[in-house]
């Protein structure tokens, strides 16, 4: 357990008459970059949100950084970063502003803030603009800020609740290799929600698919790709969430109104 | 045609399973009310009413001024309506999908404007017999001239209507630009607002003086309602109108040619201000250094809350409307007491009259400061409520920040206030002091009283279901909890005359109960708001 960035148990958040997510058993290696992925309304981020102590679990617990997600909820909140899935944004803040209003909300000394805000611009590409007000910044920028804001206390575990979906392909491009690098030179552990196949195959060391709150299936992106006797990881994903084919979405197009077959009606008038 | 269902959709979203049902039932009822119901209320008592002598000869004289001025005020009420749900219509989403679509600009408008009649429809059909079965008893209407009344009242729907939606989507229009004209927006919106409010006081305070001098409602000729109005008073009695510069046939054709040319125009000019034409403009605006007053600000708050507080005030100040909710608030305050303190120095023989004016002011002030600064603590922050659970903070961190946010600048407006009243009542320093401390003290229990009530049913939109249950939750406290004062001072004036004889007891009394009410408010909607998941 104690090498263990986070390991839950039973983890279950139930909303009403909805269960959200339901048993769920990860454990997750610190260095380690962890994929939860899963269709709309899957559970992701309501594993997130409990994984960060935003929201408490109906049942089971989780630990994250070895502590407890109900009884040490703030030491939890002190050592993780979150890049939410929606951004929230003071808009009448610049970003250097808004960024300060971060770190003061992890109570991080003014110096550690100063410079570290200093840092994230540059890697993001943000100088020049941080004076701005955000509510003069495109969704991509503000974005980059919010990614910002989650690194901003150098957080030993990341959530990344799909970090690169408002983001133009350089950018994109760019998180990705931070995300990367965040792992091999500065041994944090991440853990992204996200619908992109690509980026996850390319990025994740271990990859959970969930669906209607349960987690399916988890392993490497290669032991899912084999388990599933698929070509890659986008086509063992629809044959785990059981996701019919183009081919017979579009069947339609092939009957009429009365069902029937319009193509065999075009062949016989070409004829 | 399409454009007009879906804004009845729209606006008959809550009943949207049975919606022909809906429709049904609300005329059906409408129909009884105006033609059954309405007749058999005003008939218990308006005729005794009309008979008695100091009422009717006040009424009959002043039936034309009467008539005109509920027409002046319905128009504007009518006009305020579409310019109220503004901000619920910049979906520049929305409007995107409806250019994308064959459909001219001019067809969307139509669409729109005509798919709010069915429900202002409704709303003719509750006012007019009110008005018609108030004018009855003393004019004996015959079947014509109710359905005059009827048509008049109609026509002025239809153009304050009509009138609105176009300065409303031109409005949108010019607000969606960029962020910086949705601010200005939304700042003159309310200062409009004031003006529509303000004239209507106008209206009610010169009523008097236009009674006296008829010949100074020329100056109104081109407001519409007087148009609506000239027709109605025609079919009483011509005389009614012989005042005027607008005859009959004038008022008469400006009534009909008037609402058809603007519909008309702004049919086919609707691109002007139906379009996305300059887009979604990303002005920026460029901050690069602090002012004195954060700087001040930081200098004496503790090193725990001066980030998150500056934050609160930044995000405060930036955004124009607030300084025009200030100003309103400041400006609304002195000019009640001053109305106020001239109508009690003319009523007779009041021991507490002092006190009691001084105790009106600061409810007053207190409770228009919570209702526009503690309710509006979460409106468009549901993203940011996130960002402060997500820290070791928590929503705590919000809320207190926000709460020292507005002590600051209620102390400031109190200040103020302060001021603007002792050079009115001449205060010696004690009064000052006093007066200052309790209109300060009230404020932020208030405040505390919004956001606590915010806590339980946090409302993320200005203009939601959330917002107005809210509000009407706060405004029920102040003044069940004031009645109530009022009514235990009253009883207790008698049995312990002592204790009033001090005319500052009422107000310090006053403002030592309410914290019973605001504090386990307070907490008991913080605690909530924490569990909100």
């Amino acid at each position: 357990m104690e090498n263990l960035a986070i390991a839950t148990k039973d983890l279950t958040k139930i909303f009403g008459n909805i269960v959200a997510v339901r048993d769920l058993n990860i454990e997750i290696r610190y260095g380690t970059t962890y994929g939860l992925l899963g269709p709309n309304g899957a559970g992701k981020t309501t594993t997130v949100r409990m994984l960060n102590a935003i929201i408490s679990p109906s049942n089971g617990t989780a630990l994250v950084g070895g502590y407890n997600i109900l009884t040490q909820a703030n030491d939890a909140k002190m050592i993780c970063g979150f890049l939410p899935e929606s951004p929230g944004l003071y808009s009448k803040l610049t970003a250097k502003e808004f960024l300060e209003f971060i770190g003061e909300l992890y109570y991080l000394p003014k110096v550690t803030i100063s410079s570290r805000i200093d840092e994230l611009l540059d890697i993001f590409d943000l100088e020049g603009r941080e004076n701005d007000l955000l509510e003069g910044y495109s969704r991509g920028m503000k974005q980059k800020v919010c990614l910002c804001a989650a690194l901003i206390q150098d957080p030993k575990i990341i959530f990344l609740d799909e970090p690169t979906s408002n983001l133009d392909p350089a950018a994109a491009r760019m998180v990705k290799n931070l995300i990367s690098d965040l792992v091999k030179k500065a041994d944090k552990t991440i853990f992204i929600c996200t619908h992109l196949l690509d980026a996850a195959e390319e990025l994740c060391d271990i990859i959970g698919i969930i669906d209607k709150g349960e987690l399916k299936l988890q392993g490497s992106p290669k032991e899912i790709i084999e388990s599933q006797n698929a070509k890659d990881l986008e086509d063992a994903y629809l044959k785990i969430m059981g996701v019919t084919h183009m081919e017979d979405l579009l069947t339609w197009r092939e009957n009429g109104p009365n069902g029937e077959n319009l193509n065999k009606k075009v062949k016989k008038k070409r004829k | 045609m399409k454009i007009f269902k879906n804004e009845v959709r729209v606006r008959t979203s809550k009943f949207r399973k049975n919606r022909l049902t809906f429709f049904l039932i609300l005329y059906s009822f409408l129909i009884f009310w105006a033609f059954f119901l309405c007749p058999l209320i005003f008939d218990q008592f308006m005729p005794t009413l009309v008979e008695m002598e100091e009422i009717s000869q006040f009424l009959i004289p002043s039936i034309a001024m009467i008539i005109e001025h509920l027409m002046m005020i319905f128009f504007i009420a009518i006009l305020l309506y579409p310019l109220n749900n503004i901000y619920r219509q910049t979906e520049i989403g929305f409007k995107e999908i409806l250019l994308a679509s064959p459909t001219t600009a001019g067809d969307i408008f139509l669409g729109e404007f005509l798919g709010k009649m069915p429900i202002l429809i409704s709303y003719v059909f509750t006012l007019t017999p009110i008005f018609v079965n108030m004018l009855n008893p003393i004019l004996n209407l015959t079947f014509m001239q109710t359905l005059v009344i009827y048509v008049c009242v109609f026509g002025l729907v239809f153009m304050g209507t009509l009138i609105g939606t176009i300065i409303m989507s031109w409005l949108e229009h010019k607000i969606a630009q960029s962020e910086k004209s949705r601010d200005i927006a939304k700042a003159l919106l309310m200062l409009l607002s004031i003006g529509m409010v303000a004239l209507i006081y106008t209206l009610q305070f010169g009523f008097q003086f236009i009674m006296e001098n008829p010949e100074l409602k020329n100056y109104f000729m081109w407001y519409p309602p007087l148009w609506f109005s000239n027709i109605i008073l025609y079919t009483f009695d011509a005389t009614l109108i012989s005042t005027y510069i607008l005859n009959i046939w004038t008022s008469l054709a400006l009534a009909i040619l008037v609402p058809v040319v603007i519909l008309y125009i702004s049919y086919k000019s609707a691109n002007k201000f139906y379009s996305l034409e300059g887009g979604v403009e990303k002005a920026s605006s460029v901050i690069e250094k602090e002012n004195i007053f954060y700087k001040f600000n930081r200098r004496i708050m503790g090193s725990k809350w001066e980030g998150l507080v500056i934050t609160q005030f930044k995000e405060f100040f930036r955004k124009k409307e607030n300084i025009t909710k200030l100003v309103y608030l400041g400006g609304l305050t002195c000019v009640y007491g001053l109305i106020f303190s001239f109508s009690m120095s003319e009523a007779p023989n009041d021991y507490l009259s002092g006190g009691f004016v001084i105790l009106t002011i600061i409810f007053v002030g207190g409770m228009v400061y919570g209702l526009m600064l503690g309710s509006f603590i979460y409106v468009g922050s549901k993203d940011l409520l996130w960002v402060y659970k997500r820290s070791p903070r928590n929503v705590n961190g919000l809320v207190y920040s926000y709460i020292i946010t507005m002590i600051i600048i209620n102390t400031i407006l109190a200040l103020g206030v302060t001021i603007f009243f002792t050079i009115l009542f001449e205060f010696d320093a004690f009064y000052v002091v006093v007066f200052f401390v309790t209109y300060l003290l009230y404020g932020i229990m208030v405040l505390i009283e919004a956001i606590g009530i915010q806590g339980f049913s946090p409302a993320f939109q200005e203009k939601g279901k959330h917002m107005g249950m809210n509000i009407f939750k706060l405004v029920s406290i102040q003044i069940g909890v004031f009645m109530g004062f009022i009514f235990l001072m009253v009883w207790s004036g008698d049995t312990l005359p002592d204790l009033f004889a001090w005319e500052l007891t009422p107000t310090i009394l006053f403002i030592s109960i309410h914290p019973t009410i605001s504090l386990p408010l307070f907490f008991m909607g913080l605690r909530h708001l924490k569990k909100i998941e």
